[in-house]
């Protein structure tokens, strides 16, 4: 018979989880203070995500209190709404998961060469590839993987870290942009006026 | 007559000023709008001890302040500007307000910050319609149609010319006739846009309003864009005339910038005719480029591609700064300029693939903006890949001693080979690519008749150029 309990403590599986997400971060460089703090917030993200899923369900254990112990699998524990859109919340993981990793590395690709390896007179504006549809591919990505992960199962840690993320890197996101802006003038803004900052033609 | 013209503007504008501000203020003003500097210098020296009441006073003085301090040649004129502006309150929509716009637009654009400038401009214009005050809302929407030019805004240009160009052609004859300046942004749009021919219809009936209205400081712009229309148009004659008018109303003006478009016509007449061109007028080319890179105007450039044989090598980091240099400030009218003039260059030292990396950002700031500048004549040395060494060996190769066919390149190269240098190596010391190399090689071993490196050292024996 399967026990809830089977699915827990499961060690092995949280640091796996853990590892996996965050290769992502191996392609991001960190040239400036400012940029740790989101990192941070996300890996903060992953190993709550990761704790809750496979390790101890936190969340559950604190609405229990609140709600006592018939908490209908879905909410808070299981995959999310798990009883309305039954394993949905896992596809939609797996695909925001692809989608991501694919902007990260793609982010990574176009500019490392052009940009992040050079010193501060040879770099260029890098407006092709992925740049073309949006200013900060690899941050739209972070935010898709939370997303994802929040899809599949929703817990109380992570949702209180997700909005914080997205503050957090919006903030990172306009900071650069300055800093883009003093570098290449009005190359940089008109790029900005064409292209958008997370999502393609939305946002 | 045509100073009636003028006159009859500067009173009608003394008239209004007079209203808002001091008298002897708008005396000022005058004087500098109509060129009249001996005047200017005096009453310049009367207002410094004025006591300015109202803030109109205020910000009338600091704009013809910011004017003087630029005309005496010091520093600190936009400081001036940013004073008229900001002495007003933000509110006000007076034609001093409009005035200040329209002196800190032409700061602005002259320390190359055009988004700012074109602001400027737009809000000058609209204050000065506001109070029907037509001659100066058409400068100023003139100046503004230039700055979005050059910031690569084509089609937004063109529609500031048209739209007022219409609304002119509904009033009296002297508002047509005001308006018909800015056919010259239109012009320059049209010559952006590689339509020559219509880009001098336009500019000739600029030319003729700009002398009309006596508007001096627009002259050279006008005269240099009618005279690349009418070139690449193929109007040589039409091009000389140009050229002939403005030498007569010039020739005796003290002005570096005028000597320089004048040494310019006559250096590109000579270059279509294909008559020796004056080394005096290359020497004046020459003497701008001391300048710092951003200063120098494109015109010399250009007359050191249509007219001198040197090896270029000294251009390429002075075109890359101006490259550079044009990003940063929004100009791609520059930007696409300074791409074809380096598309030449390398196309004339063997770069074959920058050439071409040169080229299709060219192609993409036309895909943008609509900007389509006329590449430079091929140089008659080198070939474009396409035409392969097969067609040199033609019976008039044969007869001519091929030590004549190579070019400087190539007998550098060749003697390269000669030292038994690799073709990695040779790329190393010319700073060419692999691949550029070999294509050198190819076109040797073709012009040369030959087939391998060892052939080769024979055959540069032979012609005398093994003599390491």
């Amino acid at each position: 018979m399967e026990y809830i309990w089977d699915h827990y403590h499961h060690w092995g599986y949280v640091l796996f989880f853990v590892f996996v997400y965050s290769t992502a971060l191996l392609f991001i460089p960190f040239y400036k203070k400012a940029e740790k703090k989101p990192a941070t917030a996300y890996v903060a993200f992953v190993v709550a995500f990761a704790l809750e899923m496979h390790g101890i369900p936190l969340s559950m254990y604190f609405l229990s209190i609140l709600l006592g112990s018939q908490i209908p699998e879905g909410v808070f524990w299981g995959h999310t709404l798990f009883d309305q859109i039954g394993y949905w919340g896992m596809y939609v993981n797996i695909a925001c998961a692809i989608i991501a990793f694919c902007l990260i590395i793609a982010g990574w690709y176009n500019i490392y060469k052009r940009h992040w390896s050079l010193t501060s007179g040879q770099r260029e504006v890098v407006a092709d590839g992925v740049y073309r549809y949006v200013r900060h591919p690899q941050y739209t990505g972070f935010l898709l993987l939370s997303f994802g992960m929040l899809a599949e199962w929703l817990t109380l840690p992570t949702l209180i870290l997700f909005p914080i993320m997205i503050a957090l890197y919006v903030r990172l996101a306009k900071r650069e942009e300055q800093d883009m802006v003093k570098e290449f003038g009005e190359e940089y803004v008109m790029y900005m006026q064409k292209t958008k900052r997370f999502i393609p033609f939305l946002v | 007559m045509e100073l009636t013209r003028m006159n009859e503007l500067y009173q009608d504008m003394r008239a209004r000023m007079s209203e808002l501000i001091n008298p002897n203020l708008a005396d000022a003003w005058i004087a500098f709008l109509s060129g009249d500097h001996p005047k200017l210098v005096r009453m310049m020296k009367h207002l410094q001890d004025t006591r300015l009441d109202t803030v109109y006073d205020m910000s009338s003085f600091h704009a013809l302040q910011a004017f003087y301090t630029n005309i005496l040649g010091e520093t600190g004129g936009m400081a001036q500007a940013e004073a008229a502006l900001s002495v007003l309150p933000e509110t006000d929509t007076s034609i001093i307000s409009a005035n200040a716009h329209l002196t800190l637009g032409q700061f602005s654009a002259g320390h190359s910050q055009l988004r700012k400038a074109v602001q400027h401009f737009h809000l000058a214009a609209e204050h000065f319609d506001r109070h029907l005050f037509d001659f100066p809302a058409v400068v100023s929407l003139t100046n503004e149609a230039l700055n979005t030019l050059r910031l690569g805004n084509l089609k937004t240009a063109e529609a500031i010319c048209k739209k007022r160009l219409i609304q002119s052609s509904t009033f009296s004859d002297q508002g047509m006739h005001h308006a018909s300046v800015l056919l010259l942004p239109l012009g320059l749009c049209e010559v952006a846009r590689g339509r020559f021919s219509l880009a001098a219809k336009h500019l000739t009936e600029a030319l003729s309003a700009i002398n009309d209205m006596g508007m001096l400081h627009m002259h050279g712009l006008v005269e240099h864009a009618l005279f690349s229309a009418k070139l690449s148009s193929g109007d040589i004659s039409g091009a000389e005339d140009i050229s002939n008018v403005f030498h007569q109303r010039f020739q005796r003006m003290a002005s570096s910038y005028l000597n320089l478009l004048m040494a310019w016509f006559r250096i590109r007449l000579a270059c279509e005719k294909q008559l020796a061109v004056s080394l005096a007028d290359l020497e004046l080319c020459q003497k701008e480029f001391e300048k710092s890179p951003e200063q120098i105007q494109h015109m010399a450039i250009d007359a050191y591609l249509h007219a001198s044989t040197h090896q270029p090598d000294h251009l390429f980091p002075l075109l890359a700064t101006r490259l550079k240099h044009f990003r940063f400030i929004g100009d791609r009218l520059a930007e696409a300029e300074t791409l074809m003039a380096l598309a030449s260059l390398n196309e004339r030292v063997g770069h074959v693939s920058d050439m071409e990396n040169c080229l299709l950002e060219a192609k993409r700031i036309e895909a943008e903006t609509g900007i389509c500048i006329k590449p430079y004549p091929l140089h008659a040395v080198v070939q474009t890949p396409s035409e392969v060494p097969s067609t040199t060996i033609s019976s008039d190769a044969g007869t001519q001693q091929p030590a004549l066919l190579l070019s400087a390149r190539e007998i550098e190269l060749l003697k390269a080979v000669c030292k038994g240098m690799s073709n990695a190596d040779i790329g190393k010391n010319h700073f060419i690519s692999v691949a550029t190399v070999k294509w050198h090689l190819h076109n040797i071993f073709g012009k040369l008749q030959i087939e391998n490196r060892v052939q080769a050292i024979a055959k540069a024996k032979e012609l005398g150029y093994f003599d390491s």
